[in-house]
């Protein structure tokens, strides 16, 4: 069974993401800040759902250390965030992460399909 | 002669004053009579003073008796009764004949004009010489044509002792008729000057005229005697001691040679002297009409020239003083006039002054010719300073739309004939460092163009309170979006799972809340879009798009809606007509829901959306036009500014946000396109974009 974190800090929208994923099969793991993200993705989930703008340790870093550290370098990232800007899109694609996606213009569901298709390319 | 004539016209510069007794009303105030009497006393007092002694001395010294003496007298006497009198009097009224109607207007109490006042002025003035030359030339024919009978001896039977008589006679008669002629002018003068005096109490309006005539004292009438008794009595012995050798005593040479000789030496002395007399006499008139000169030309405006002589002097002095008179009138049309422009000036100074906006008048050269204090204010300089000068030296550019680095290149813009802007948004910096927002309004023009009139406004606060406007919607739009997701989110995901457990009622309350928080996630959305755009936060990735393409996607995508209100969206395209553009697919795909979102929610239900699409060198054109509302044509111009909502009183009518049309704004300019509307109120509108075939990255801000 495919592992899922979810890097959120605001509840809510974690559970909500937690419950959808568990929903369609998968396990699901929620991370509240940075440097939680990164002690959990030590368990070597399949994907990380992460949000940019998290207490502690910023999304960009929390990707910068993933990628540096070669244990977690290789698991897909998908960034969902409500930060627009060209610059942090660019640097987070950069740093390689799977895709971003503006959490406001986005429903759940889209969020699943997005991250069924990013397992699905790396298996 | 004319050394007795001149030397008796005693010029005298006076004015005459303005009596203060009054003016006698009834009794006439030219009297010819006076000017008789003054011409008899004249006679008179010759005959008494010169003529009676004269002739008495000269009987006497002759040895002739008293008997004859007196039969002399008595003769001289019925003369002067038969033939002097009734002359004088003829004379008078002869001389005084072109007067004479004017005369009788002014003794009868009548108003006379200016023009006949000056003339009768004029003629008094030139009386006295007038009747004492004729006198004098009477008297002195007489004389000559008597002596020339007995020169040429025409009356022989005379004994040399009567000759000599007969000579001396002719002698005193030249005397005396010298010395009449002088007295007679002396008198004429003094009563002519009493007339004018009267003329001017009657007539104030003469003062103008500069009388200037003094009556003749009687220590003058002495005085002028005694100057030219010795004169008339050389003249009348040269003439009887030359005519007198020559004809009696032709052997005595020595004599004659001497007595001529001497004669002619006192004679040419005495005129000698009397002749620098006459000068000063004669230059006195010119060196008043200097005098005046000088006062004028030093701008003494009141100068007038106060004389009168009796020659063509009169004449300068009375077209001088009338010339100063109409100079002094046309000075105080000036002074009126020029007191108005001042009046005028000072108006719009203190217009100027008032006005709240900053005006400053530029000369083609861009130097400042005129800046009101606002200006002085906003610029940060004086008016001194500024004069003459260019405002780039004053201050610099902070940002400008046009992208000019100073001022002058930003008025020169706006000023060009066939520049479209007339109003610019700069923000400035002063010589003391404060930025200022300013708004310049610029197009007018004064003086064939020699004057170009920039208006300023000081928009600094304003634009504060928009960016604090722009950063409080900014700020919210930040806060908003994570309540904003989750509450969209959660809807997505809860709305499938649990529609089929509710009633038809709680299914349309599940979709209010679904389309309220849609409208809400969108409102945020492009918020946060406008500010990363205007905040170049976000940049487009041009990619090859067709146009066609996004706009079948749109309208299939938002079909749902439209059917609901049994809209029909009808799209005439041609695909193969249409060139691929560069541009971002995404962003132009949200320009175009947005109209078309817009068109559908702004039209009646049942109606058509035509969207259509137009083409020429430089753009492509897609044109959404819908039959709705309209908007009135006095919001257009503002339709596509940031927050701007046009007003409307229809209920249940959704009004706009003011965000999408100036997202979609921002978006096009962005892509170096143009956004346009046309629309009429009841009939409907279009919305026009164009977006450029060769779409450059270039145009990126």
């Amino acid at each position: 069974m495919k592992k899922i974190l979810i890097v959120e800090d605001e509840i809510a929208l974690a559970e909500l993401y937690k419950t959808v994923f568990l929903e369609a099969g998968y396990l699901a793991e929620i991370a509240g800040d940075g440097n939680t993200a990164l002690t959990k993705a030590d368990e070597q989930p399949d994907l990380i759902l992460l949000d940019v703008m998290l207490p502690q340790l910023n999304g960009i870093d929390v990707i910068h250390k993933l990628k540096a550290d070669s244990r977690t370098k290789t698991i897909p990232i998908l960034v969902i965030s409500n930060l627009g800007q060209d610059d942090i899109i660019k640097q987070a694609k950069k740093l390689g992460v799977s895709d971003y996606l503006i959490k406001m213009r986005v429903d759940p569901g889209e969020i699943l399909k997005k991250a069924e298709l990013i397992l699905a390319d790396e298996s | 002669m004319s050394s007795a004539q001149t030397t008796d016209s005693q010029i005298i510069h006076h004015r005459i004053l303005h009596k203060d007794e009054p003016t006698p009303v009834v009794t006439p105030i030219i009297k010819v009579s006076d000017f008789v009497i003054a011409r008899l006393k004249a006679q008179i007092l010759t005959s008494f003073t010169y003529g009676f002694w004269l002739s008495i001395l000269s009987v006497v010294s002759w040895n002739i008796s008293g008997l004859s003496v007196i039969k002399v007298a008595i003769l001289y006497l019925l003369m002067l009764l038969l033939v002097y009198i009734p002359t004088s009097i003829l004379l008078t009224y002869t001389l005084l004949k072109p007067l004479r109607p004017q005369i009788k207007l002014i003794n009868q109490h009548q108003n006379i004009a200016i023009k006949d006042l000056n003339f009768v002025v004029r003629s008094l003035t030139t009386f006295p010489l007038h009747q004492s030359s004729l006198v004098f030339a009477i008297s002195l024919t007489t004389i000559i044509v008597a002596s020339s009978f007995f020169l040429t001896g025409f009356i022989t039977e005379f004994e040399p002792i009567i000759h000599i008589v007969v000579f001396q006679t002719i002698m005193i008669g030249v005397v005396i008729s010298i010395i009449e002629s002088i007295l007679n002018y002396a008198l004429t003068k003094s009563t002519v000057s009493t007339t004018l005096e009267d003329l001017v109490h009657r007539y104030p309006q003469a003062r103008n005229l500069k009388i200037n005539i003094k009556r003749f004292t009687w220590s003058q009438k002495v005085s002028s005697l005694v100057i030219l008794l010795p004169l008339a009595s050389q003249l009348g012995l040269s003439v009887f001691f030359t005519a007198y050798v020559f004809r009696y005593s032709p052997d005595n040479t020595s004599l004659q040679v001497f007595i001529i000789v001497s004669l002619l030496v006192v004679n040419l002395t005495y005129l000698h002297l009397m002749g620098r007399y006459l000068t000063h006499l004669f230059t006195n008139p010119l060196k008043h009409l200097l005098d005046f000169s000088h006062s004028v030309a030093n701008g003494d405006m009141n100068a007038r020239i106060s004389l009168i002589t009796d020659d063509e002097m009169i004449d300068i002095a009375h077209t001088s003083n009338e010339m100063m008179d109409s100079i002094a009138q046309s000075n105080q049309i000036l002074n009126t006039s020029y007191q108005k422009l001042e009046e005028e000036h000072t108006r719009l100074g203190l217009v100027l002054r008032g006005i709240s906006d900053g005006i400053v008048a530029l000369n083609p050269q861009n130097k400042v010719q005129l800046i009101n204090e606002a200006a002085q204010l906003i610029f940060d300089v004086s008016a001194n300073e500024a004069f003459n000068k260019n405002l780039d030296l004053f201050v610099s550019i902070e940002y400008s739309p046009h992208n000019a680095i100073v001022i002058s290149k930003v008025i020169s813009h706006l000023n060009r004939a066939d520049s479209k802007d007339k109003s610019v948004e700069l923000l400035i910096k002063t010589r003391s460092g404060n930025k200022k927002w300013l708004q310049i309004n610029g197009g007018g023009s004064a003086f064939n163009n020699e004057l170009n009139i920039l208006t300023v406004r000081d928009i600094t606060k304003s634009k504060e309170l928009e960016e604090m406007k722009l950063d409080f919607v900014t700020m919210a739009a930040h806060e908003l979006r994570t309540p904003i997701t989750v509450l969209h989110s959660y809807i997505s995901y809860l709305q499938p799972q649990i529609k089929d457990f509710v009633n038809v009622t709680q299914s349309k309350m599940l979709y209010q809340i679904q389309d309220s928080s849609e409208q809400l996630r969108t409102l945020v959305d492009r918020l946060l879009s406008i500010t990363n755009i205007e905040q170049n936060k976000v940049s487009f990735t041009p990619t090859p798009i067709k146009i066609v393409d996004l706009i079948v996607k749109t309208i299939d995508e938002l079909q749902p809606i439209a059917n609901d209100r049994n809209i029909q969206i009808k799209y005439e395209h041609n695909d193969q007509g249409l060139p691929t553009l560069m541009a971002d697919p995404l962003a132009i795909k949200e320009v175009i829901e947005n109209l078309v979102t817009n068109a559908i929610k702004y039209s009646p239900e049942k109606s058509t959306i035509t969207i259509s699409n137009d083409l020429n060198n430089e753009m492509i054109y897609t044109s959404i036009t819908d039959c709705g509302i309209g908007i009135p044509a006095e919001d257009l111009p503002h339709l596509f500014t940031r927050f701007y909502r046009v007003p409307t009183n229809l209920i249940n009518t959704n009004a706009g946000t003011g965000v999408g049309l100036y997202l979609c704004k921002l978006i096009i300019n962005q892509h170096g396109g143009i956004i346009k509307v046309d629309s009429k109120v009841g009939v409907g509108s279009t919305f026009t974009f164009g977006l450029p075939i060769k779409y450059e990255k270039d145009t990126h801000r």
